[in-house]
Parts: C-alpha cells; sequence; structure tokens
C-alpha cells in the first residue's frame, strides 16, 4: 500500500491484465510513474482512443477502429477462401506464421452447450449470410483444438456442406520439435489417425 | 463431507464441465469413480507451459490425483488413460448432453461406481452403435441407478404382460397403463412394440425409435424439475 490513494487505484486498475498479481501491478504502476512518464502519458491517451474508437469489423468480426478491417479490405487477397478463427489474436499468428492468403471470420468463442453459449452467440448467423452470399469456396476450420473448438468446427462444417461448399480443417498432430515420449496420448493417437503418405 | 485435508491417489475421472478460473486455472466438475462428481481447481492449467490443457479435455478417460480440504479441492496431478475415446462432431453434442444429464441428476460427494461404469462404456459405444440406442440405453440405465427405474414389463394397472399391439400411455408414478375409452386424454400414447423394444434395448421400427425418445424426454423432464437442459434447448441439430 502507497500513501497514495490515487498511486493505489493505479495499481488495482492494472491488475485487470491477465497473469498481473498484486506484486506486479505495484512495480508497474511504479515503474510508469518513477521511470517513464512520457510513455506513460502515451499508453494512456492510446488506451483511451483504442477503447473509444476500436469496435468489430462489419464482415470479420476482428477488431478494428472502421466498419471494415484492412484484412477484409485488401484487394491482394483471396476471397474465395474463409478461415474461422476463435479470437482476433488468432488471425494475428496466423498472418505473423503462415503464407494464407485468404480471409478470416472470427467467432469470438466457441459453442458450448453446457454453457449455453449457441450458434448466434458466436455470430454464426452472420457466417450462414455470408455463406450463401457466394463468393466463398473453401472454409478453412482453424477453431482450437479443444472439445469445444472441434464441436464448434463440426458445427460449422455442417453449415458449409450444406451449401456445397468445401469445407477443410487445419492438421494437428506432433509439434515440429516434439519428441513423441512426450506428447499426451491424445494427440498420438490423432496424430496416427491422421497419418499422411510420405 | 470431511474437513479434513483429504488426499486422493490415481482415480479414474472424466471431466464434465470445465470453466476458466482466475487468471490461469481451470475450475473442474470432475465424475470420479468412487468419489463420485468433485469440484476441483486446476492451478497454472491454462498456462502456455502447463501440459495439463491437452490432457484435461471432457470425454477423455483420464487417471488424476487430489487434496485439500472443503468443497473445492486442489487437482495434484492428471494423465490420459492409454486408450482415449474419439467422439465424432456430432457425438460431443451427445456427449455434452449426457454430461449435462450427470450433472442435474447427481450431487456432489455421491458414489456412484455403477453410474461411472455406465458413463465410461456409454461414451466407448459412440463407436461401434447407432446414437440414438447409445443414448436411450444411458438414459434408462441412469434412471435405475438414481432410483427411478422404469417398468416396461408389465401393465401397471392388472399387471398383464405388455402387448406389442396394444396402445399404452406411461403413467410417471406407476408405469404403463393400457389405453382404454378415455382414460389417456393428454398422455403421449406408444406402442406396446415400443416399451418391448426400449426394455430389449432395441428399435424395431423408425415408429418406436421416435417414440421412445418421445418417452424418455417426458419421464426426464419431470425429473428434472422447471429446469429445462442447455443442451436440449439450443437449436444444437439445425444448423444455420
Ligand atoms: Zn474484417
Amino acid at each position: 500500500m502507497s500513501g497514495s490513494p490515487l498511486v493505489n487505484q493505479l495499481i488495482e486498475a492494472l491488475r485487470c491484465l491477465p497473469g498481473v498479481g498484486p506484486k506486479s501491478a505495484q512495480r508497474m504502476a511504479y515503474h510508469l510513474l518513477e521511470r517513464e512518464r512520457v510513455a506513460a502519458e502515451n499508453l494512456s491517451a492510446v488506451l483511451a482512443k483504442a477503447v473509444n474508437e476500436v469496435g468489430h469489423c462489419e464482415l470479420c468480426r476482428s477488431l478494428t477502429e472502421r466498419k471494415v478491417c484492412d484484412i477484409c479490405e485488401s484487394s491482394n487477397r483471396d476471397r474465395t477462401l474463409l478461415c474461422i478463427v476463435e479470437s482476433p489474436s488468432d488471425v494475428q499468428v496466423i498472418e505473423q506464421s503462415t503464407d494464407y492468403k485468404g480471409l478470416f471470420f472470427v467467432l469470438m468463442g466457441h459453442l458450448s452447450p453446457l454453457d449455453g453459449i449457441g450458434p448466434e452467440d458466436i455470430g454464426l448467423d452472420l457466417l450462414a449470410s455470408r455463406l450463401d452470399q457466394g463468393e466463398v469456396k473453401e472454409v478453412v476450420l482453424a477453431t482450437n483444438f479443444t472439445i469445444e473448438g472441434e464441436a464448434t468446427a463440426h458445427y460449422i462444417s455442417e453449415m458449409v456442406n450444406s451449401r456445397n461448399i468445401i469445407a477443410s480443417r487445419i492438421a494437428h498432430g506432433v509439434p515440429v520439435g516434439g519428441e513423441l515420449e512426450y506428447v499426451n496420448s491424445t494427440t498420438l493417437s490423432r496424430a496416427f489417425s491422421g497419418r499422411q503418405n510420405f | 463431507m470431511s474437513h479434513q485435508n483429504h488426499r486422493v491417489s490415481l482415480q479414474a475421472a472424466f471431466i464434465l464441465h470445465g470453466r476458466n478460473f482466475r487468471d490461469t486455472s481451470r475450475l473442474l466438475d470432475v465424475f470420479t469413480q468412487d468419489y463420485g462428481r468433485v469440484t476441483l481447481v486446476a492451478k497454472g492449467a491454462r498456462s502456455a507451459r502447463s501440459r495439463l490443457q491437452g490432457i484435461l479435455q471432457s470425454f477423455s478417460p483420464l487417471i488424476i490425483s487430489w487434496s485439500g480440504k472443503g468443497e473445492v479441492q486442489t487437482l495434484t496431478g492428471a494423465e490420459s488413460v492409454k486408450n482415449s475415446i474419439n467422439l465424432s462432431g456430432k457425438q460431443v453434442m451427445s456427449g455434452y448432453y449426457i454430461n449435462e444429464l450427470l450433472q442435474r441428476l447427481t450431487t456432489f460427494h455421491d458414489p456412484h461406481p455403477e453410474i461411472f461404469t455406465l458413463y465410461q462404456n456409454t461414451l466407448e459405444r459412440f463407436a461401434t452403435d447407432e446414437d440414438e440406442l447409445v443414448l436411450r440405453h444411458f438414459e434408462k440405465h441412469l434412471l435405475t441407478e438414481i432410483g427411478y427405474g422404469l417398468n416396461l414389463e408389465s401393465d401397471s394397472e392388472g399387471g398383464t404382460a405388455i402387448d406389442k399391439n396394444e396402445k399404452y400411455y406411461y403413467d410417471i408414478e406407476k408405469g404403463p397403463v393400457k389405453v382404454r375409452n378415455n382414460n389417456a386424454e393428454g398422455e403421449i400414447i406408444i406402442s406396446g412394440q415400443t416399451l418391448l423394444d426400449m426394455a430389449d434395448e432395441k428399435f424395431s421400427c423408425a415408429q418406436s425409435q421416435k417414440e421412445a425418445k418421445q418417452l424418455m424426454r417426458i419421464i426426464l423432464s419431470h425429473h428434472l424439475g422447471d429446469k429445462p437442459l442447455k443442451t436440449r434447448s439450443l437449436h444444437w441439430y439445425k444448423p444455420l
């Protein structure tokens, strides 16, 4: 506890960040106030602006401050390919690590029957009308490899197939650099059932 | 339950439901072989370095250990058992349904080893048998184990054996009643064949399959009370 109510308030506010407990929140607050005044001012201005202006892209539901995001608007993307992911950060990693050149659709979650989260809650009504427009020829299912992610992929694949569009699922198996001995048994059994010609 | 520190090693278990808890943990509703349902916190299970994340999945047979006292105890170890169960997407939806039935019809810290075996066999049977048949089998045996077993053998008024060519309605308290005159007003009418099929755990025709599902739904909703099942209230089976 510091002697300043405002500093305490800042420490408390920083704790909303993932993985930040009271100790690290305190360190951050002191660091910003003692050594990084300019950066702190910049942070507070950008944060305020982002919170005010950033919303969801009308087409892919990803984060953007405009009606349609850069990726959806770009003329260099293959508009017949649509990749389905659970969160905006998934778009980010796919952009950084792969040469995928199609478009995205972000669910902002996954189906979770026991939590009462159904198709409309993850924007599948929007996806359905997107598919009905006829531009998309292949849907790449890149939801997480959790049970919920798989169930979501399955549900979407039925929507896709019923419209005579191709549905594909990204491959799963032993991670690159992984040793078989340390891979969990479910992953290993999937890797075997999904083996390919070599 | 006891408030003493408690330590359980290497229990066969399945996760019925999990949700994120604090920054990096998961709070799990776990169905165990000898201890029934328990609530466990899996500390750090969501952090990038945790091996638990891939292991702590529903429908995956696990061996777990935990310790602690009070209502929420701490998972201390988990591994997946060799032969994992692979459910298709549609079967996962059915799996959520049986998980929800267990959550609604059993209580915490109430050991049910026979239901545990039933649950495990049910998940395994999805691989070989027709989904609807697997579900009806699970529902019927779950009801028996919790003390609400069905009467599928005889007319509850008069005790005569079920006749496959007769029509019946099902009185929740008593069992099947043969339809005569106006005694079945407002009731769902089912054929004797359906009752006999349910006793034998087969479907002899599409009609019997449909009626068995209807009857089970009515009987279960009686035991579930006013709150509808989440896995049945959404449009899961009719993709947009
Ligand atoms: Zn977009």
